[in-house]
């Protein structure tokens, strides 16, 4: 990574020549050396040689197309440089090194990503009336952002084709449920409900299963309520944001943006390191909640509250009052951590759910805990700024958006009732997941409804940790919860942290340990989870892996055959299927009524089918060694022209499954 | 020999540069008389070498872009009026149903520069050269831009160029520049259609060769050794005339060959294709060793009959291609009787030298066959037999060698085949439902086609095949695998997803009012074409279906027959070793 800028041309043209640093709001040099500053000339230049650049374009394009242009790819021998126009007039830039192996929609994703995180939390750039002030609060966001990036640049590019190419939209769940009675005991009993009625504007489910390759599908948004939710999209990516950056880590801190990732050195002790090397699979479940909000605050409650850190004993028992005195949530909570290793009649009685960023949250801490204030658009209003608070339920992430003025969220009892009422909902919802295993296994499908947005994909989710797992010479990532950072240092140095394992293992009733909360598992050197036997399998192949050569695979396979692929070559194959979506979409059509299809069978086993049209684009990836002799035969009956008919029955029963709910 | 002047003149084309405008360069001034006087004295502009790194190019091009705005099209290019006479003599023509509905945007012209496609070419230092059109003071600021955009990157370091600017919409790829930089001379190309950057790169490089086969690299360097030497006032009306045509020959897509990288030949029985050959090679005997290099007879639209090589070397096909354009530009209107005697230098081959051709046309029945134009948009182009030489005066030599190649042909009754050759029609290969398609062999470098049917819009046909090819490749201009197969299917969305679409949005509504009229009339068309393009190690094949409902499975068994008819045939498709000496 080079730089990222953000900058208003506008300012220039209104201002003298030696006012033409006011039109660059923000410049950030991710250059090592960083020690010498850019010089403001050599960053003035820069800003207006991506404008120049922008102009020289606008001045080849037809009349009709002018100010249409989105983005533009600058392509150096080495370096390129990508500028987005996010807002009227407010650009932002981004130049990096890459090797040209990934196309520019990584970037652009990222980029205009960061500008709608920016955007929830700040509102839009042309609202800002002191220049001082946005470049703070940029520095604040659109750094923070891109500086985690640079950190993980795993990130940008072990995602899938549906989140690169498709950014304007949102991924939705495709749960299978039986019934939709959970959805309308949610409608009747906390929406319309007569004490939220008034206060609560929508609310958002999402399911984020751990294990994101097998269940690709279920990812994403299940439910939301409100009609018009124009800003879902944003906010929805920027849960999968955080989601995919922590990861496993997925907490109140995350949610309250109190973490940020920084390189651990060696001096620092284990705790409060983000270990990503070969974790056990038993907890990669697990992980997600080990470290939710309440027992994190608590310490730090404890440390004020007992005024003396004399000795574990004291930490544990002022932990263990305020636990069990605060709900009952925060120790169904802990109990969780221990669940795999607890027999199963232990786990009818605590189920793990409760609010990770609510008016529960104790006072000490930041206001960011209590809610967050995000603007956010309903329908064709203007963009108001709403209060969101989060709960959670197993792999389930609920986010409450309350108008500003809603006073009612500050009343526990409330809190408590919707706390229970929704436990319940998630009951119902849980009782009608449809279980059995009748997925399509045979092809990847990826689905954008141009109109509602909507993302409907089973391309399996790349964790970039998978893609780390095989650099050992990476140093460990760190977590940082900004300002609680000291203390949890301190509590977790010393006999508290040697004190760990057995507190895990055994003591179930002795409450949240501090460490528990950031503190990922002991590596395991137990190769018996089949997250390790892919670790193997990814060494077995690498040598296959410029190829990206699919092998013929049995039948009993579950799951997609993509689900069996090493992460680099899953990597690999998204980015191929990038540049393939990319080369399709042009502009030199008519802009409506056509429809393209293209299917494409390439000797590495890929059958990849693409097709465009005003309101939906589609693509199915199967694999071509794959189907029988008896799909082959059936394929050569197919009198339709449509190439997606021709791609196997499976595909047509799902496609036309999909056709008829959606009728 | 009512030639010999003309052939004095043009053999000392090298030396006599700058004073070939005069009217000894006969042959050549003949067509050039068409272009304008796109020479004149450059105007020195204020703008050229000076790498600063702190400009404000949105004010400088603001301006320009207004006064650009106002002038209507002051620099008439000289090929448009051919372009128009050649447009309107079609349209002359009874009114054809368009076969092949077409789901491209119509090409726009509105405005100072919008097109569809555009080349510069500047020297190094930032002097303009070339400009395929726009009025030349927008066209200035434009190049003064691209100029200092290329200095201000290469600032950081020897090796750092700029490559590509892409521009995207909510569509997709809006606009791509491509920029080719050289010892000398800078290239771009500009392009709102579906090419990659390979593609640019490969019409650059055509470009560029163009210059250095009229110039040799040797005399380039020489040239540019003087600072801010201005190459427009060394470069001739011809020159300008021929890189016009290029231009418009890559935007017309009138020359698949420069895109396929590859010669199509004529359909020639085999024992035909050997008594040529054998003719060539009797009357080359002759001639002393080193005498000379390469031989071809080439049919009417650069279809290649027939080479002449000594063993072991070919030409690059680059360098054809420049030799076909240029006797395509520059000797249409010499007459059959004539014959030209040219140094020409082959870029692929010694960009530093030159090689002297000699250039026949074959008499056909009728010389006003010639005023014909075809399906392509192309006049006929006549058929001839071109004689390479290393050596500057052996004129006559190949002039008593091609006489009796001539006469032999003529004695043989092989000549029709030459003059008249006829296209295979898609009819001849049991290929249901196919309307047309292109095989590329990889071994021989040449496609074949089937005769275009007289209501094939051309340059909707080279859309769909540009689509089809690009589907098939890398932006880098590979193919995807060793053995791709691509279908595509462009249809009219369904009548009811289109009400959908405008009552889902009003906003969409208004801002595609004009375009979802056009799309109504597609609905009416039912547009639904097919196509395939089959890459392996062996053959290119694209094809296209005619419009309406096919299924894949037989569009695939039309392009097994198409395949397994071309290599049955090809001995008679294709040149296979041409006369070796």
């Amino acid at each position: 990574m080079d730089f990222i800028a953000v900058y208003n041309p506008a300012v220039y043209a209104k201002e003298a020549d030696s006012e033409a640093w006011r039109q660059l709001l923000l410049y950030h040099s991710f250059k090592e050396d960083a020690e010498e500053p850019t010089p403001q000339n050599e960053k003035l230049s820069l800003i207006g040689m991506i404008q120049g650049i922008w102009q020289f374009a606008h001045n080849f394009s037809e009349p009709e197309t002018r100010g249409s242009v989105r983005y533009v790819d600058t392509q150096l021998e080495r370096r390129r440089v990508i500028a987005v126009e996010v807002e009227d007039g407010h650009f932002m830039a981004f130049g990096v090194e890459d090797g040209k192996r990934y196309g520019c929609e990584y970037y652009v994703r990222e980029l205009l990503q960061s500008y709608h995180v920016f955007r929830l939390h700040c509102g839009s750039m042309s609202e800002f009336a002191d220049r001082g002030e946005l470049t703070d609060r940029l520095n604040e966001h659109v750094v923070g952002y891109w500086q985690a990036l640079k950190l993980v640049p795993e990130a940008i590019y072990a995602s899938t084709l549906a989140s690169v190419c498709w950014h304007d939209g949102y991924k939705v769940s495709e749960l299978e449920l039986r019934d939709r009675a959970w959805e309308s005991y949610i409608k009747n009993e906390i929406l319309l409900d007569s004490e939220s009625f008034l206060g609560l504007k929508d609310m958002c489910i999402y399911k984020l299963p751990r294990d994101g390759r097998r269940s690709a599908a279920e990812y994403g948004l299940l439910r939301s309520f409100a009609p018009e939710f124009l800003s879902l999209p944003e906010l929805s990516n920027w849960v999968y944001h955080l989601d995919r950056l922590f990861e496993t880590a997925l907490s109140s801190h995350v949610l309250a943006g109190h973490v940020r990732l920084s390189i651990g050195g060696d001096e620092q002790e284990e705790e409060g390191e983000l270990r990503h090397d070969s974790q056990p699979a038993s907890d990669v479940g697990a992980r997600m909640w080990r470290n939710v909000t309440m027992p994190i605050s608590m310490t730090y409650d404890t440390m004020s509250e007992v005024g003396n850190l004399t000795g574990i004993n004291t930490l544990m028992s002022g932990l263990n009052s305020l636990t069990s005195g605060f709900s009952s949530m925060t120790s169904r909570l802990v109990r969780r951590a221990d669940r795999q290793n607890s027999d199963t009649a232990s786990l009818s009685l605590h189920v793990d759910h409760g609010f990770l960023i609510s008016p529960l949250a104790l006072e000490a801490l930041p206001e960011s805990y209590r809610y967050r204030r995000f603007q956010l658009r309903f329908s064709t209003d203007e963009p108001q700024w709403y209060r969101l608070l989060f709960w959670y339920y197993k792999d389930y992430l609920c986010i409450f958006i309350f108008h500003e003025n809603f006073d009612k969220i500050w009343d526990p009892d409330y809190l408590q009732a919707i706390d229970a009422k929704l436990y319940d909902a998630m009951l119902q919802l849980e009782g009608s997941v449809v279980t059995e295993d009748n997925k399509p296994g045979r092809f990847a499908y990826g689905v954008f409804n141009k109109t509602t947005k909507r993302i409907e994909c089973s391309l399996p989710l790349l964790r970039f940790s998978d893609k780390r797992s095989d650099e050992k010479s990476r140093q460990p990532l760190k977590m940082v919860v900004a300002g609680i950072d000291e203390t949890l240092q301190f509590l977790t140095a010393g006999t508290f942290a040697t004190n760990m394992a057995t507190s895990r293992t055994n003591d179930e009733h002795m409450g949240p340990s501090a460490t528990n909360t950031l503190r990922m598992p002991e590596p395991t050197d137990a190769p018996s989870s089949s997250w390790t036997l892919d670790i193997t399998k990814l060494n077995l192949f690498q040598g296959l892996n410029e190829n990206l050569r699919l092998e013929k695979m049995a039948d009993t396979d579950s799951g997609t055959f993509l689900d069996s692929l090493s992460s680099e070559k899953l990597l690999q194959l998204n980015v191929e299927l990038c540049r393939l979506y990319t080369g399709i979409r042009r502009s030199e059509y008519n802009k409506a009524g056509i429809q393209e299809e293209q299917l494409l069978r390439l000797n590495n086993g890929i059958l990849f089918y693409i097709s465009t049209s005003p309101t939906e684009d589609v693509l199915i990836l199967k694999n071509w060694f794959m189907d029988d002799k008896y799909t082959k035969a059936e394929n050569k009956r197919s009198t339709s022209a449509s190439l997606l008919h021709s791609l196997g029955g499976d595909v047509r029963r799902w496609w036309n499954a999909r056709t008829n709910r959606e009728q | 020999m009512s030639t010999s002047g003309s052939r004095d003149s043009a053999s000392t084309r090298e030396s006599a540069r700058e004073t070939r405008a005069g009217p000894q360069a006969l042959p050549l001034g003949s067509v050039v008389s068409l272009s304008s006087m796109r020479s004149a004295s450059p105007t020195h502009a204020p703008w050229v070498a000076k790498p600063t790194t702190s400009v404000d190019l949105t004010n400088h091009f603001m301006e320009v872009a207004a006064r650009g705005g106002e002038e209507e099209r002051s620099l008439a290019s000289p090929g448009e009026e051919m372009q128009y006479e050649l447009a309107h003599s079609m349209k002359a023509a009874p009114a054809l149903p368009r076969e092949l509905p077409s789901p491209f945007r119509a090409a726009g012209g509105r405005g100072a520069l919008p097109q569809e496609k555009q080349f510069f070419v500047l020297t190094a230092a930032g002097k303009p050269i070339y400009s395929m059109h726009g009025p030349e003071e927008l066209v200035m600021g434009l190049m003064g831009i691209a100029h200092t955009l290329l200095n201000y990157f290469e600032l950081d370091g020897p090796r750092e160029r700029l490559r590509t600017i892409t521009t995207y919409d909510a569509h997709g790829v809006l606009q791509r520049f491509a920029f080719l930089r050289k010892k000398h001379v800078v290239l771009l190309a500009m392009t709102t259609r579906n090419e990659a950057e390979a593609e640019l790169q490969q019409q650059l490089d055509l470009l560029y060769s163009y210059l250095v086969s009229s110039l040799s690299l040797r005399q380039m360097s020489r040239l540019f050794e003087r600072a801010n030497f201005d190459l427009r006032s060394f470069l001739t009306e011809s020159d300008f005339h021929n890189l016009d045509q290029l231009c418009r020959a890559m935007c017309d897509g009138t020359h698949l060959g420069w895109t396929l990288g590859a010669l199509e030949c004529i359909t020639l029985k085999h024992s035909v294709r050997q008594r040529i050959n054998s003719i060539m090679l009797r009357a080359t005997r002759g001639l002393a060793v080193g005498t000379l290099l390469y031989g071809m007879i080439v049919a009417p639209d650069h279809r290649l009959v027939s080479v002449l090589r000594p063993k072991g070397h070919t030409l690059h096909t680059t360098d054809l291609q420049l030799l076909f354009s240029m006797v395509e530009n520059q000797l249409q209107l010499l007459h059959s009787s004539q014959e030209v005697w040219v140094p020409l230098c082959f870029p692929k081959f010694n960009g530093n030298g030159f090689l002297y051709c000699y250039i026949k046309f074959l008499p056909t029945d009728t010389d006003s066959a010639s005023n014909e134009t075809t399906l392509e948009g192309n006049m006929h182009i006549k058929p001839t037999l071109i004689l390479i030489s290393p050596q500057k005066s052996s004129f006559y030599d190949l002039h008593t060698c091609a006489s009796e190649i001539l006469d032999n042909l003529a004695v043989a009754g092989i000549m029709p085949h030459i003059t008249a050759p006829s296209r295979f029609t898609i009819n001849d290969i049991p290929a249901p439902l196919v309307h047309h398609f292109i095989y590329k062999s990889k071994k021989y470098v040449q496609y074949v086609m089937p005769e275009t049917s007289s209501t094939t819009d051309w340059s909707t046909l080279m859309k769909y095949y540009s689509h089809l090819r690009s589907n098939a490749l890398d932006s880098h201009g590979n193919p995807l695998s060793e053995n791709v197969v691509a279908f595509a299917r462009w249809c009219a969305s369904s009548g009811q997803v289109q009400v959908e679409y405008c009552d889902s949005s009003e906003e969409l509504q208004v801002e595609d009012q004009p375009s979802s009229i056009f799309s109504e009339s597609f609905v009416e068309e039912s547009l639904n074409m097919t196509g395939l393009s089959w890459i392996t190690p062996s053959f290119e094949l694209y094809l296209l279906c005619n419009n309406g409902e096919i299924p894949k499975a037989v569009v695939m068994k039309s392009a097994r027959n198409v395949v397994g008819w071309c290599s049955r045939n090809g001995h008679k498709l294709f040149v296979s070793e041409g006369a070796v000496f």
